[in-house]
């Protein structure tokens, strides 16, 4: 079915709650955003991977009440959405812009981050204090390079823990997925700005890596889900 | 005569009861039916150019682990309302599964209101309504959730005419019998009881402009009143209809559904064993009530029977009324109730 972009999001937007919505589109982007830029005015840009670290792991949890065990054996059919022949497109739709979400959400708030950081250690005098940072160095190309590598790389990350635990339907499988996911997550950060001998062009290698798998692991969590859900009609 | 030899019989009794009742389906201006209007009776008019029935299949089979499902042909009639009944397991789910298409794994034809095309597309679920039991939402939907997910998944969803339903229900609605604020619309589906759960899905289906209710089970959890309340609705959206409009549905409780079942069908082991209008059914059976004395022969002619020791009370095929000459006995029209039951047992595999 042809779905114009309005009712694609649309789509996404109804299987979401009022509580969901307040919370995952506004108190955990603005806390975690004012969290990693206290954190970051003290301790450099490692504030900065705090707030996508626990960014992450909130991602997975809160994905329980949007799509939580959509892929378990003993998932919900949602006969309702089988019982419309728009169901199927509703249901995809719902899936690709939450990813959409994700991503922006991810860039909203590591991009808001790193500038406020920037901001605060500028401070008044406009000389920035002496912390320890592994972003803010080298040329601005490498930056945005450095910044791009964090957002897809806890964006994939997160999508493979959401992924992982959408065959479950326990929140306590969730967060223990989700702390797997933050700890992965956290390493993969520090060591891959390490290993590319950081300030230097190797970080668009990486960023190409983190793109594909990205881009490797919506394409999986969509389709194992619309999977699920189409093998509702039948023996599967 | 044993048991067997009974059963044997009373088969071929069937059988050849069951080829003239189909008979009946399509002589619906014989008998006195609940809604007679003019609709109707175009509706069954041979010589018009109209079908006779909202839904037909042909050969339809679905094979599960230990059960299979085997429908040689099925007519539903337009504009009446017609119970499903059976056993459980007997293949009531899976048959309205097949035909909301639910599930698409099954062989055979269906053709869908008066369309030439067979089978199911988006088209004709949007003329369909359909509820089922067990995963119909997701649980963590909130009922604001199901009225978005409804306009958006239908395109002939009114959303007033759910909030008015949920309202009339007493559901969904906060004290002040709105869905504004942030009061019971907020409600997870989960954190509703089966019977709520049921209103809040009828209310979905009714809030849209269908010509067909494919209804599983609407009946079971709901309480008496509600039940009544159900009979209702099905009759107003019937009436609503004129004559267009059709409704399906499963039921165990016969009795409280049986003032608006227009006609019957009665499921066994995958299989339709007996179907027809009410009125045809009820003077096909009779119900035959005598002394305990001729309990015993009266045993080797009825249909079924339960006995005590003041006398039996059973069902009986119309055409074997005559072999009950000599016996004292009294007839009286069975319930609809009485009458399936009868059925079922007459072709259950339980030991009843």
């Amino acid at each position: 079915m042809d779905f114009s972009i309005g009712k694609r999001i649309r789509s996404y937007i109804v299987f979401t709650s009022i509580p969901y919505r307040v919370a995952v589109w506004l108190v955990i982007p603005a806390g975690l955003t004012a969290l990693g830029v206290w954190g970051g005015s003290r301790f450099g840009d490692i504030g900065l991977l705090f707030a996508l670290i626990l960014l992450e792991g909130a991602e997975v949890l809160s994905d329980s009440w949007l799509f939580g065990g959509i892929q378990a054996k003993d998932s919900e059919k949602i006969d309702y959405l089988k019982s419309s022949g728009r169901g199927m497109a509703v249901m995809g739709s719902a899936l690709v812009i939450d990813l959409a979400r994700k991503l922006l959400t991810d860039l909203g708030v590591a991009v808001l981050t790193y500038c406020l950081i920037g901001q605060v250690k500028t401070g008044l005098t406009g000389i920035p204090e002496s912390v320890a940072d592994f972003v803010s160095m080298g040329n601005v190309f490498q930056e945005t390079g450095s910044l791009a590598y964090l957002v897809l790389l806890f964006y994939s990350v997160s999508v493979l823990g959401t992924f992982l635990s959408r065959y479950g339907s326990t929140v306590y499988g969730n967060m223990l997925i989700g702390y797997g996911a933050m700890i992965l997550a956290g390493l993969a950060g520090i060591f891959g700005q390490m290993l590319s001998g950081y300030p230097s062009n190797l970080i668009f290698l990486l960023d190409l890596l983190a793109a594909a798998a990205a881009v490797g692991v919506s394409i999986l969590a969509v389709k194992a889900a619309m999977k699920k859900v189409r093998g509702g009609y039948y023996d599967e | 005569m044993n048991e067997k030899q009974t059963n044997k019989r009373l088969n071929s009794d069937l059988e050849s009861s069951n080829r003239s009742n189909n008979s009946n389906i399509n002589r619906s201006d014989s008998s006195n039916r609940n809604r007679t209007n003019s609709s109707n009776n175009n509706t069954y008019n041979k010589s018009g150019s109209r079908q006779e029935s909202i839904l037909q299949a042909q050969n339809l089979r679905k094979r599960y682990r230990g059960f299979e499902l085997s429908v040689p042909s099925l007519e539903l009639p337009r504009g009446f309302a017609a119970a499903l009944i059976g056993e459980n397991g007997a293949g009531k789910t899976t048959l309205l599964n097949l035909l909301a298409g639910i599930r698409l794994d099954y062989k055979g034809e269906i053709t869908y209101f008066d369309r030439q095309k067979k089978g199911i597309d988006g088209s004709v679920q949007e003329r369909i309504g359909y509820t089922g039991p067990g995963s119909y939402f997701l649980p963590q939907w909130t009922i604001r959730q199901v009225e978005e997910i409804s306009e958006l998944l239908f395109a002939n969803f009114h959303r007033d005419r759910f909030r008015a339903l949920c309202d009339e229900l007493g559901i969904g609605t906060d004290s002040r019998g709105g869905m504004g604020g942030f009061g019971y619309a907020t409600k997870e589906v989960k954190k509703l009881s089966d019977g709520n759960r049921m209103k809040l899905m009828l209310a979905a289906v009714l809030a849209r402009d269908t010509e067909l209710l494919l209804l599983d089970e609407p009946a079971s959890p709901l309480d008496p009143l509600m039940r009544d309340k159900l009979c209702d609705m099905i009759r107003e959206y019937l009436e609503q209809g004129d004559g267009e409009r059709s409704v399906f549905f499963s039921t165990h409780n016969i009795a409280d559904m049986e003032s608006v079942t227009d006609y019957c069908l009665i499921m066994e082991h995958g299989c339709i064993v007996e179907e027809g209008f009410v009125e045809d059914l009820k003077e096909k059976y009779i119900l035959v009530k005598g002394e305990a004395t001729d309990a015993q022969r009266a045993g080797e002619i009825l249909f079924s029977m339960n006995r005590s020791a003041y006398g039996f009370e059973g069902i009986c095929l119309a055409g074997n009324l005559e072999k009950l000459v000599g016996m004292d006995v009294a007839f009286e029209t069975p319930s609809l109730s009485q009458i399936c039951v009868a059925v079922m047992k007459a072709n259950t595999g339980m030991k009843v």
